[in-house]
């Protein structure tokens, strides 16, 4: 065979290509590698990946350097690309914003389903302390009526002042001339909530007056409504204490703070009646 | 064959190898890239011996078909046919550097017309004359030159041993 090799090399070269040849034919047409084959080629195939992906690099990095005109087109075509991609993902993080907060009013109106309630964009907003008011887009054809209170899940955001067709406006909780009969939770003692506590200009709380001298109040005890008065409901959230009054003071008890985040009020409910 | 020679001619025949299964698809160059394997053959067949020649040529046509093709065994069956032919004429003629380079392209050409004719034998269907003038003939002249630069590699390597 060795001689064979040396004598005859065209011959086993012919030998040999018809043998492929052969091989070839057999192979035409197969679906499935065989079990060598795929051996062989998976081995290979990182490998082959990792030359290729080198082979791209070197490609781009002479494409930049020898063609930068073709480069400046791709960077063009690249960037109102991601233009495009910018914007939806503006619309996109709105969109799970709106879900959060839609999903929390939702949770809200499952937890208090003694409650018959509307949902109602804010659409417009005055956040100056002494006149805080904000419109909503919701009115009388939506059963909207004077003094229904307006809710959010965080807790009580105002009640209705003033109702038109299509819309209302409510006097915040941040309103100088707002006033709720509310109690503590835990004690049950009950108390009157208006009046901002400011600290400069910015309002940090709400002034908790009239409770029982003998009151047994605590920092983080929460503040519900009492449903004195028949604007609010009995049991809503208002707020928790924040800071007690020193004893000397004499106009107010404690300090309570909304978990409501006013300057960001974007949907509300108003409660249009409760059961019983 | 020198422990020299085995590993110049083993490390292009790797680099062949990925050149033709990773590198040169990957450029877009109108497909028109020559066939390494198929000049490192006809190279070794030129400079060393028809048995390197026809070594390198099975083996690499059969790696390169077993990675890309579908089709198992095409492509060393061309790859020693070109190379025994060219064996048979350098048998008996020194052709000069210009000649020789147009002897590999011939060959390349021959493999080309193979390749197309066979593949259309099997079913596929393409612009045959089209395919040979713009596509085949300078893929031919590419692997000629490729041909040529291995030839004038492997001529340090070679120092004068010819075991034709």
């Amino acid at each position: 065979m060795k001689n064979l090799w040396k004598n005859r090399p065209i011959l086993i070269a012919l030998v040999a290509s018809l043998l492929f040849l052969l091989l070839a034919a057999l192979t035409v047409g197969r679906r499935t590698a065989g079990r060598g084959e795929d051996l062989f080629s998976s081995a290979l195939l990182p490998i082959q990946s990792g030359v290729g992906e080198l082979t791209d690099e070197v490609t781009d990095f002479f494409t930049r350097v020898f063609f930068p005109s073709q480069v400046q087109a791709e960077n063009e075509r690249l960037k109102k690309t991601v233009a495009a991609y910018e914007r939806r993902l503006i619309l996109y993080e709105a969109m799970e914003q709106e879900n959060a907060r839609l999903t929390e009013l939702l949770d809200y109106t499952s937890a208090n389903d003694r409650f018959y309630f509307l949902a109602a964009p804010v659409t417009a907003k005055n956040l100056n302390p002494y006149v805080d008011t904000l419109t909503i887009g919701a009115g009388s054809r939506n059963g909207v009526k004077e003094q229904m209170a307006v809710v959010n899940g965080q807790g009580i955001v105002g009640r209705v002042i003033e109702v038109g067709a299509t819309y209302s406006k409510v006097r915040t909780m941040q309103n100088e001339d707002m006033r709720i009969s509310v109690m503590v939770e835990r004690t049950r003692d009950e108390g009157m909530l208006g009046g901002l506590v400011l600290s400069g200009d910015t309002v940090v709380g709400l002034k908790l007056y009239y409770l029982p001298k003998d009151a047994d109040i605590q920092v983080g005890d929460t503040i519900v409504t009492s449903g004195l008065g028949g604007i609010f409901p009995k049991g809503l959230d208002v707020g928790k204490v924040f800071e007690l009054a020193a004893e000397d003071n004499g106009v107010y008890d404690a300090c309570v703070k909304s978990e409501v985040d006013f300057a960001h009020l974007e949907e509300v409910l108003v409660i249009l009646e409760s059961e019983g | 064959m020198t422990a020299r020679k085995r590993i110049t001619l083993g490390i292009w025949f790797v680099v062949s190898l990925f050149l033709d299964t990773a590198v040169l698809p990957r450029w877009n160059a109108f497909g028109l890239v020559p066939f390494v394997m198929l000049a490192l053959s006809l190279s070794v067949t030129a400079m060393f011996s028809l048995q390197s020649g026809l070594v390198i040529g099975a083996l690499g046509g059969l790696m390169e078909d077993l990675l890309c093709e579908s089709m198992v065994g095409l492509t060393p069956a061309l790859c020693l046919l070109a190379a025994a032919a060219l064996h048979r004429v350098l048998m008996e003629n020194q052709p000069k550097p210009l000649l020789l380079f147009l002897l590999f392209t011939a060959l390349a050409f021959l493999v080309e017309l193979l390749l197309a004719s066979l593949s259309w034998l099997i079913g596929m269907r393409f612009a045959f004359g089209a395919a040979m003038v713009y596509g085949a003939l300078p893929r031919a002249i590419l692997t000629g030159l490729w041909t040529m630069a291995f030839m004038w590699l492997f001529k340090r390597v070679r120092k004068g041993q010819v075991d034709r």
